[in-house]
């Protein structure tokens, strides 16, 4: 018998208010209780409360919490967002699970999306200081170098995100409409790949 | 996405006019329905640039509209006119749009026609450069064909909100790909951008109807060039069309397949002897359907080659075989048997009517040896209806292809189609039912083609000619 989607890896109870909080994968650091809005930053089987964040402000957006969609055959669970702001507006990034327990993330600005999965770094950090755009590497080339601002997060994480830090990324047009983002942000740098994909594709459910 | 949920307004920094803003945190400027002034909202509202004194088009539309387009709220945010560099009063509008769910869209709107734009990210832009912009491109499991050589636009009007500087006479190069149900791309080349969108074709009542346009200021006439482009009142007929061209389709294979089931019960034997000297006998042909077989078998290819068959239709030959020759009045039928044979068939067309067989042997045969003589009426060929099948097949491939093309040869091309399908017809019904029926097929497409002339007229449905 199919696992549901939305059964937890495990469950912890929030140092605060103990609330039960649903972990979906066993690598989350970061997790906000839906109860208190505590920010517990999770290490070593240890759950410790950081501080109080910010609920994010309700926004209309197709993807929400919890809440299962399919796009084209695979089912995804939304188990985390981060929100950046780019002045005038944001974007967010949801930390995803799909239906065989693998984690994706689905980037949602303004209709336009992109589904990238985490992959090892091939490049270093100081690629920020000498890149520029309409640049090629390799198979790529440098769209877009910008950077937003942590606004908040709901849910749970696989690393620690506070408010109010920076988050710089490069992304990259490939020549079969791929897309690959490097990240960097006081965490470390991380490279996503995946694709554009259309948001008429997806049908939650 | 926008930090703001609401529409809010500002003070143009130019006259002080209000101006709403509706559209989302990618919108960078706003250009005043008042004094046409481009403002800049990522620095201040400063004045970029303005459209003064520039033409205003008549449109059904306009900001602040509320309508749905493929199931989707959308609000019309923001109005480009533009026009070509080559036919400068070939003018068309497109409105932007913003869903909070979708982001950013485009209502096409050209002489009463209407059609949807969206930026399409997983179009590689990289590999169109990389090819030369070939002529065929391959999108989302579909191939997309260009309509027509590259060609400039100039932006004419701006109002209301973008999500980029407009700024008057910006050149912007296009490539238009047709591609299936009623779909297009559109790649875009300007400056130092370049995007592709996906169009696809709208029913013009149900978007006004949605958007709430006013019956009076709804548009139904088309004009000329653009009808090939965005032949929009013809979205519904031609899906119409296709599906009753579909279904004739299928209703003739059905009679072709029950007609080759019937074929293998139909025929009927005439004549079936064995026979070691000569002889004469009387047939009768009771119908000129389909093909007669002759079926000449011997012991041995020597024996074959003594054989000689008259067919008589009264005191005229009408068919003789030998080892020599092989004649039919009714024309070329094809060469006798080879030396080594001992073994004949022959399909032939013969009328119904009074035939007289007569074999000839040029030696005698033994007692043992004797030939069998078979004929048999209504036999159907399997070749034939193979070669009727292939041509129908490719028929409608063609025809599929030309009508899923939007084209302005498709007129051209449903002509040749009708053309081809009375000739399959005529083919068909002289197999199965003989010559007469050729006559009847012939004279009933000149009685159909006048009617179908005379209707024509009254409609742009080109399947209604075909009727």
């Amino acid at each position: 018998m199919m696992k549901d989607i939305k059964t937890p890896f495990k469950t912890i109870n929030c140092p605060q208010c103990g609330y039960a909080l649903p972990l979906y994968f066993a690598h989350t650091k970061l997790a906000q209780c839906e109860s208190c809005n505590s920010s517990i930053f999770l290490e070593d089987e240890a759950a410790r409360l950081t501080g109080y964040s910010s609920v994010l402000a309700p926004e209309p957006s197709l993807i929400q919490l919890n809440k299962t969609f399919r796009y084209k055959k695979q089912t995804f669970l939304p188990v985390g967002v981060i929100r950046y702001s780019y002045g005038r507006g944001f974007w967010e990034e949801w930390w995803l699970k799909d239906n065989s327990d693998d984690e994706w993330w689905l980037s949602v600005d303004e209709g336009d999306m992109v589904l990238e999965k985490l992959v090892p770094n091939e490049d270093k950090a100081e690629i920020f200081v000498t890149i520029k755009v309409g640049q090629t590497l390799g198979d790529w080339i440098v769209t877009e170098i910008d950077r937003g601002e942590c606004v908040g997060f709901g849910g749970s994480l696989p690393y620690e995100v506070i408010e109010g830090q920076k988050h710089n990324y490069i992304q990259f047009d490939g020549y079969d409409a791929s897309i690959k983002t490097l990240e960097v942000d006081p965490s470390g740098l991380r490279t996503y790949i995946g694709r554009w994909i259309d948001p008429f594709d997806i049908k939650v459910l | 996405m926008s930090d703001t949920k609401s529409v809010y307004s500002i003070k143009c920094t130019n006259c002080a006019a209000p101006l709403e803003i509706r559209g989302g945190g990618r919108v960078t400027t706003v250009t005043c329905q008042y004094c046409n002034s481009v403002l800049d909202m990522t620095a201040e509202y400063k004045v970029l640039s303005q459209f003064h004194d520039k033409y205003r088009p008549p449109v059904p539309f306009k900001l602040g509209m509320v309508g749905e387009i493929k199931g989707v709220e959308w609000t019309i945010i923001g109005w480009v006119s533009y026009r070509t560099t080559d036919f400068p009063t070939e003018r068309w509008s497109e409105f932007f749009l913003y869903s909070p769910l979708y982001g950013y869209g485009w209502l096409i709107y050209e002489e009463g026609l209407l059609s949807f734009s969206k930026r399409v990210r997983d179009f590689s832009l990289l590999k169109w450069q990389k090819d030369g912009s070939s002529k065929v491109q391959f999108f989302r499991k579909s191939h997309y064909r260009l309509v027509e050589e590259p060609y400039d636009i100039e932006i004419d009007f701006v109002q209301g909100e973008l999500s980029y500087v407009a700024k008057a006479d910006d050149l912007i190069r296009c490539w238009d790909y047709d591609g299936p149900s009623h779909k297009s791309i559109t790649i875009e080349k300007s400056g130092h951008e370049l995007e592709a969108y996906q169009n696809e074709k709208l029913n013009r009542r149900e978007i006004y109807d949605s958007f709430g346009v006013a019956k009076d200021k709804q548009v139904d006439e088309k004009l000329g060039a653009v009808d090939s482009m965005f032949d929009e009142e013809t979205l519904e007929a031609s899906d119409e069309s296709r599906r009753s061209f579909l279904g004739k389709m299928a209703i003739l294979i059905v009679v072709m397949i029950l007609a080759i089931g019937y074929s293998f019960v139909s025929s009927k034997a005439l004549l079936q002897i064995d026979a070691n000297q000569p002889f004469t006998q009387s047939i009768r042909v009771d119908s000129s359907a389909f093909l007669s077989k002759i079926v000449i078998k011997a012991p041995t290819p020597k024996i074959l080659d003594t054989i000689k068959l008259d067919i008589y239709n009264g005191a005229t030959l009408i068919f003789t075989i030998d080892k020599s020759n092989l004649y039919s009045k009714s024309g070329y039928i094809g060469k006798t048997w080879d030396k080594g044979d001992d073994e004949a068939t022959i399909y032939m067309k013969l009328d119904s009517g009074e035939y007289r067989v007569a074999l000839g042997l040029s030696s005698p045969l033994s007692a043992n040896d004797k030939v069998k003589i078979v004929i048999q009426e209504k036999v159907m060929r399997l070749l034939y209806l193979v070669i009727v099948l292939v041509l129908l097949f490719i028929s409608v491939l063609v025809s599929y292809k030309s009508s899923s093309r939007k084209e302005s040869s498709e007129a051209k091309s449903s002509g040749k189609s009708k053309y081809l399908w009375w000739f399959l017809a005529v083919l068909f019904g002289y197999f199965m039912f003989g010559f007469g029926s050729m006559v009847f097929l012939g004279a009933f497409y000149l009685f159909a083609s006048n009617i179908g002339s005379a209707n024509s007229s009254d409609s742009d449905d080109w399947w209604d000619d075909d009727e």
